[in-house]
């Protein structure tokens, strides 16, 4: 499974795949509402290579978030394993090698975007580099926006500052919930081209959870198709497009024959496209 | 509108004063239990200021102690129920108490244990310690969600939770607790004077200039008690805005 989908060798950087960047086995994730039980995932399957950038595609509601949630350790599975990078949710945690960041960019209104991005090296107990600070800032163009407080920002600036902080420790794993879902196109094609740049500067193994089909292509390796109730990995498919990709490769037959291949294994008659990697 | 809102409060205040000298020398007039504004005045300058300030200071050091204890036990229990959330029944079912218990019945019991000023500092502290409890619990639990989960997810615990997140989440509604509390302690405080066995404090001198009928001077006493409630309440007021500047006033430069 893990040669189909080293297929990236177009990459800038060279994905690792023989040591393991995320591992779901027999993953599943049942919720109680009420008396009722909600079965959320059920048998979620993914490996990935180190440093690759892997995507969750799928509807809303089909359980995307809550695998990326138990790779953060924030939710336990029911049955199965989680592993980044080879190790337990909760021990990649303790040794600070996640970074994360939410749709909804949760800085702290108090604080202002120095701050704010310094908050993951307090909470790890790392000595405050006022150096990586401010090239952080730098690198997603918040020049002169140092001292502002969250409420002076937009939200493409909100979220600039959340993709700064998730970077700040440096994490081996970067775990990614929509950070762009509330923002307008626009921005948001623009801020994906910045997360792509940003991404290709560091090794990072990367989960970006997404509903968006042409974000899922613009900035994966691999994109792992999900089926709603209960969730499911139904496809994964390598995207063998050269990097730096950019807004012009948008428009070529290769990317949209991406997208028209993913739509139809969303939207399609079950989910054995003919690159399953069944 | 913006001048009405200004001066607002002194005209309430000049309607009032303007009133009840009306209702004193009209409706009111019988019976001497309403002196007009100016008697009130005229009992003050006659008094002196050394008559009034030993009984000030006595209830206004009670209502201090009592506020300063009340609400550092609030501050201590509120950390407790968040760092350890089984101790919240225990916890919440004392404060429910504390606060449903008739403060006349707990107030005889207060004298017979404690003896001096410290009645009325328990009471004063009895006062505050539930509303300030509950305050301090909504504010630490109004803590965004997300801003907690990415503490958990950068290797943070509860305390951490605490010391980053929560607490200054818990700032603007602490401070609203602690602005009701202020009154309340130096309600406390006259409460536990009426019950107690003091020489001096507001309380008392209250009652003994009532049971003298010197209406010019158990007014004076009680306009001076709302008074110094009054000033309580706006010093942390005060103190509430300066310290959660973000709370309020953030639309400025957006871009």
């Amino acid at each position: 499974m893990a040669e189909v989908m080293t297929s990236a060798d177009t990459t800038v950087k060279p994905p690792h795949a023989a040591t393991a960047g995320f591992t779901l086995q027999g993953l599943r994730k049942e919720f109680r509402l009420g008396r009722r039980r909600v079965l959320a995932l059920d048998d979620v399957e993914l490996t990935s290579g180190e440093g690759q950038f892997v995507s969750l595609l799928g509807p809303s509601g089909c359980g995307k978030s809550t695998v990326l949630r138990i790779l953060a350790g924030l939710e336990t599975p029911t049955a199965g394993t989680a592993l980044v990078h080879g190790d337990a949710p909760l021990t990649a945690r303790r040794k600070h090698e996640l970074g994360i960041a939410f749709q909804d960019a949760a800085l702290l209104p108090w604080r202002s975007v120095t701050a704010n991005i310094r908050l993951p090296l307090e909470i790890a107990g790392v000595p405050t580099n006022t150096g990586i600070v401010n090239e952080l800032i730098k690198l997603v163009g918040l020049e002169g926006f140092e001292k502002a407080r969250p409420a002076q920002l937009s939200g493409g600036m909100r979220q600039r500052v959340a993709i700064a902080r998730s970077l700040v420790i440096d994490p081996k794993v970067l775990l990614l919930d929509e950070p762009f879902g509330a923002l307008d196109d626009m921005t948001r094609q623009r801020l994906n081209l910045e997360l792509q740049r940003i991404w290709m500067a560091r090794a990072t193994t990367t989960l970006l959870v997404t509903h968006a089909i042409y974000e899922a292509v613009l900035l994966s390796d691999v994109v792992a198709v999900m089926s709603p109730r209960p969730g499911r990995i139904t496809a994964t498919v390598p995207i063998e497009l050269p990097r730096p990709r950019t807004t012009q490769m948008m428009r070529t037959p290769e990317f949209h024959a991406y997208e028209d291949h993913l739509s139809e294994l969303l939207f399609g008659s079950s989910g054995e496209g003919p690159e399953a990697t069944e | 509108m913006r001048l009405l809102s200004r001066w607002g409060g002194v005209v309430g205040t000049v309607g009032l004063i303007a009133l009840w000298w009306l209702l004193a020398v009209t409706v009111l007039k019988k019976g001497d239990g309403v002196p007009t504004p100016w008697a009130v005045v005229q009992q003050v300058r006659h008094d002196g200021w050394q008559f009034y300030s030993p009984h000030l200071r006595q209830t206004g050091m009670e209502a201090v102690y009592g506020y300063l204890i009340g609400n550092g036990l609030a501050l201590v229990c509120a950390f407790v129920v968040i760092l350890i959330p089984v101790t919240e029944s225990l916890i919440m079912q004392l404060a429910v108490a504390s606060y449903c218990m008739p403060i006349m019945a707990i107030g005889p019991i207060l004298t017979l244990v404690f003896s001096g000023d410290r009645p009325m500092i328990a009471m004063a502290a009895l006062s505050v310690f539930f509303t300030t409890l509950v305050g301090m619990l909504f504010g630490l639990r109004s803590a965004d969600r997300t801003s907690l989960e990415l503490v958990r997810v950068y290797g943070g615990g509860r305390w951490t939770q605490l010391a980053k997140v929560r607490l200054v989440a818990a700032l603007p509604s602490t401070l609203a607790a602690l602005k009701i509390a202020a009154p309340a302690a130096l309600l406390g405080a006259i409460l536990g004077e009426y019950l107690g066995n003091l020489s001096t404090g507001l309380g008392v001198a209250m009652t003994i200039s009532q049971q003298q009928f010197e209406a010019a001077r158990t007014w004076a006493l009680a306009l001076m008690a709302g008074l110094l409630a009054t000033g309580a309440y706006g010093l942390t007021a005060l103190i509430a805005r300066v310290a959660t500047p973000w709370a309020d006033t953030n639309e400025g430069l957006r871009t």
